[in-house]
């Protein structure tokens, strides 16, 4: 199995990125106004994508980092990574981007993400790859319709939503300074991460699952009398529900 | 229609369209001797009851020069003289408005690629194949700094809603009460001073 330092990251033309989040994101569904796109690549074959772009709600986000300016944030939108990509791709990608973003766009000082804490996850990647946790809300935009499809609820959007029904669950807003001076103009308290499980907000892979049980099970199966075989990993969107019992979680 | 039926005919029996307007360069048929070489001859020419050919110019080449004795054929029986001349430039041009999915096709070739499959058995040449796959991005230009503080905003009005709008806005223009110091759009500014009426109003 390959490590993580062999995946390359560059950017890439917006339809193809598109064709990876629609074939590995959960929702299945990539961002209609994402600006940077990039792919992930192992041995020259696109795995994985990642979408960044500016936030719906900009305006309502700036706020965040006192004196922000309208083109001083953007947002990761989308992330997807498929079976081939080696464990820790996600956020060796993550680092990747940061670089090239701060290299290339030096007015971006900070990227906001969230955590859809209804159907995939808290946020592990992101906590792995340096963002901090900002706010925890219960879900008040991710919502299913009759048909059974998942949508996200905004000002904007036009759909019809009669009859749309809230998931349960919460979502969880991470920030990642690229400009580390910015951290000091943080307007909101910076949420430690044990707070995700008093609050009832962990989930992995799509289950309800605390940071303290997954750290358990990971213990679990890394003690001396579990060892003896390679253990199969899988990367964060490339698993299915069925299987969660059965893999190491990187929390 | 009677159902087709696939007929092994000596290559040398059939008979090339005198019209035929496709043509066929070295290049092509050398690719469909490739293709023929791997695949097999998978798709069978179409020929009138008189032997004639009405597509599949281009096979019959290729299958000689491979040295191919018998080829498959499908007659095409009925067709009017009009019919018949047609269809010798349908089938070849209704092929031809077919289009890519461009991100499927870059995913199939990645995969036959590391199949170490011959990609050359495509048809694609090199760079044809390479500007096809290309998904190089460039960086854009993102916003640097503030934007404008200025918005339009469109709406969609019957006329009756215009008229009102329009006569609100010009009275409410000439009100010494607007403030007119982050805007020098007097709609803008009337505008806004009605709907911040309406909502102090709203809160009683």
């Amino acid at each position: 199995m390959p490590s993580a330092k062999e995946i390359q990251v560059k950017l890439i033309k917006k339809h193809a990125a598109a064709a990876i989040i629609q074939k590995y994101h959960y929702s299945g569904k990539a961002t209609q106004n994402s600006q940077l796109n990039f792919g992930v690549f192992i041995n020259d074959k696109l795995e994985g994508a990642l979408q960044f772009g500016p936030p719906i709600d900009r305006r309502k986000l700036l706020p965040l980092v006192k004196g922000s300016k309208w083109g001083d944030m953007i947002e990761l939108n989308r992330m997807a990574f498929g079976p081939l990509l080696p464990k820790f791709s996600e956020s060796r990608a993550i680092a990747v981007c940061m670089r090239i973003i701060k290299k290339q766009y030096s007015q971006i000082k900070w990227v906001v993400s969230f955590a859809d804490g209804t159907q995939c996850g808290d946020g592990t990647i992101y906590r792995a790859s340096g963002f901090v946790l900002t706010s925890i809300n219960k879900n008040s935009t991710i919502a299913r319709l009759p048909s059974g499809e998942i949508v996200a609820i905004h000002g904007t959007s036009k759909r019809d939503m009669s009859g749309a029904e809230r998931l349960a669950g919460h979502q969880l807003r991470y920030i990642k300074f690229l400009d580390e001076s910015e951290r000091q103009n943080l307007t909101v308290p910076i949420i430690p991460f044990e707070e995700i499980d008093k609050r009832n907000a962990g989930m992995y892979l799509g289950k309800k699952k605390s940071i303290k049980q997954r750290r358990a099970k990971k213990q679990e199966l890394e003690s001396p009398s579990n060892l003896g075989g390679a253990i199969p990993t899988c990367t964060l969107q490339s698993i299915s529900s069925d299987d969660l019992c059965n893999h190491v979680t990187i929390d | 229609m009677s159902e087709l039926k696939i007929e092994y005919i000596s290559a040398t029996d059939l008979v090339p369209y005198e019209n035929n307007s496709r043509t066929h360069s070295q290049q092509q048929v050398d690719q469909i001797k490739r293709s023929m070489t791997e695949f097999g001859f998978t798709n069978p020419i179409l020929i009138d009851e008189h032997n004639s050919i009405i597509a599949g110019h281009g096979r019959l080449q290729a299958a000689q020069e491979l040295g191919i004795k018998l080829v498959p054929t499908i007659t095409l029986k009925g067709l009017t003289k009009a019919q018949r001349k047609a269809y010798v430039i349908a089938d070849n041009k209704l092929a031809l408005n077919a289009g890519w999915d461009l991100d499927v096709l870059r995913l199939e070739i990645d995969l036959l690629g590391s199949m170490d499959f011959d990609l050359d058995l495509l048809g694609f040449d090199f760079k044809e194949l390479s500007t096809l796959t290309d998904i190089d991005g460039e960086f854009p230009e993102l916003i640097d700094g503030d934007k404008e503080p200025f918005q339009k905003k469109t709406f969609t009005l019957h006329d009756e809603q215009v008229s009102l709008i329009d006569d609100a806005v010009l009275k409410a223009r000439s009100n010494p009460l607007i403030d007119e110091g982050i805007n020098d759009n007097s709609n803008g500014n009337a505008l806004t001073f009605i709907c911040k009426q309406w909502l102090e109003n709203a809160k009683r």
